[in-house]
């Protein structure tokens, strides 16, 4: 709603990827927190969730404006929450809970954004370095990936009903 | 444009390389957590296995040591009273004594047989569980305490004869518990088919205590861990529950397959 508002009046909204980001991180980190065993890793997560938002504050004051394209806090996110993602298949792996890991909402989840953070790492890296004009086309992959990202969360809830239900 | 098709290699060569990656990733995590699975799971079996193996031994040992004592009470102790009181009876002065005698010895044969009978009920050996537990409940009717049994039409004596004592035990031991702390009047067991499994229920109208729900107050007894072996032991499960109005119902559920 808010991106098609000031899509319409012509509003700079990269703003929004900045707080999405933002909000897109903590909920993860939230999720693997929930989800791991050892007291340890739990404080790893919550140090990289202070890290990253140290960051991006840092990153928005001094390098990327809230109204620049965030390719760096993207990057540092994909880099971090593929760390909260091994970790959690390290758990995974260790406890062998599971015998059908792929109908298990919380590893969709995982993998999902393991995916979507491996396709777009290359991209966010490189953005800065050849942002030109016909850069557009690359975000074509990116759109593609974000799609699949939303519709494993499809996945995600439908298993997660599943599970609830027995 | 030679430098455009460059950087189209490399986005496009990157991600693919990462995508494959990842795939390599998850797909490595979906086999190894699925072995890792198949092998724990392989090792909770040899652990049951060896688990329900001394659970057997410990049974066996306590039946046999219980047969050993009951044969020799039946057949030993029961026929020297035997002998004694059919002494008794050829003397020629009865006295009230030489009665008394008589009367005392009848009794203590008729102890020593319960006694040989509750240590290896042959009731059980002979015509199964069903016929068994109509006999215990006969042979309790003296008890300060109704008992009543009910059964369907199935016969039950193909069951293993070990399992069958086992449940046996079992219901022995509850109604033991009933009696110690139940302040129960009346006590009712069941024991039916259903589909694929035996049910036994035992049922009595006392205070409701379930000894494993509170167990600061009821610490695991060792009658209660006979208990627990011996379903252990049969493959099957034990629940206790309150009854809707009063006391507790325990179930036990035995799979025949």
């Amino acid at each position: 709603m808010a991106i098609w508002i000031t899509a319409s009046a012509s509003i700079n909204n990269l703003f929004l990827f900045h707080a999405f980001t933002y909000v897109e991180f903590i909920f993860l980190s939230m999720v693997f927190y929930q989800l791991a065993d050892l007291l340890i890793w739990k404080r790893v997560i919550l140090w990289l969730l202070l890290l990253f938002c140290v960051f991006s504050i840092v990153n928005s004051i001094f390098y990327e404006s809230i109204l620049e394209f965030n390719s760096n806090q993207r990057y540092v996110a994909g880099i971090m929450g593929f760390v909260l993602i091994v970790g959690y298949f390290a758990k995974l792996i260790r406890k062998a809970e599971h015998i059908y890991l792929e109908r298990h909402p919380y590893f969709i989840l995982a993998a999902s954004y393991l995916l979507y953070f491996s396709g777009t790492f290359f991209l966010f890296l490189v953005s800065k370095e050849f942002m030109g004009a016909d850069i557009a086309k690359y975000w074509s992959l990116h759109g593609v990936l974000n799609i699949f990202l939303n519709l494993s969360y499809i996945a995600v809830l439908w298993q997660g009903r599943k599970v609830l239900i027995t | 444009m030679a430098g455009a098709k460059s950087v189209d290699y490399i986005i496009v060569l990157g991600t693919a390389a990462m995508l494959l990656l990842a795939m390599g990733i998850i797909i490595f995590v979906i086999v190894y957590q699925r072995k890792m699975f198949a092998k724990q799971n392989l090792i909770n079996q040899i652990r049951i296995d060896s688990q329900q193996k001394l659970i057997k031994a410990e049974i066996d040992i306590k039946e046999r040591e219980q047969k050993r004592i009951a044969q020799e009470l039946h057949d030993d102790i029961g026929a020297s009273l035997s002998s004694m009181r059919f002494i008794v009876g050829k003397l020629d002065r009865k006295g009230d004594g030489v009665v008394e005698l008589e009367a005392t010895l009848s009794r203590t044969i008729q102890k020593v047989r319960q006694i040989s009978n509750d240590l290896l009920p042959h009731v059980l050996s002979e015509l199964g569980i069903k016929e068994a537990l109509a006999n215990l409940v006969v042979n309790l009717s003296c008890l300060p305490l109704e008992f009543s049994y009910t059964s369907d039409d199935n016969d039950y004596a193909w069951i293993d004869k070990d399992k069958q004592l086992a449940l046996f035990r079992v219901v022995q031991e509850l109604i033991n518990n009933i009696m110690k702390h139940a302040e129960a009047k009346h006590v009712k067991i069941d024991l039916w088919r259903d589909d694929e499994k035996l049910v036994l229920t035992i049922e009595d109208d006392g205070n409701g205590v379930i000894p494993e729900r509170d167990a600061r107050k009821h610490p695991l007894t060792l009658g209660l861990k006979n208990i627990e072996s011996r379903i252990q032991y049969v493959g099957g499960t034990i629940s206790r529950e309150k009854a809707p109005l009063k006391g507790t119902i325990v179930t036990i559920i035995k799979p025949l397959t």
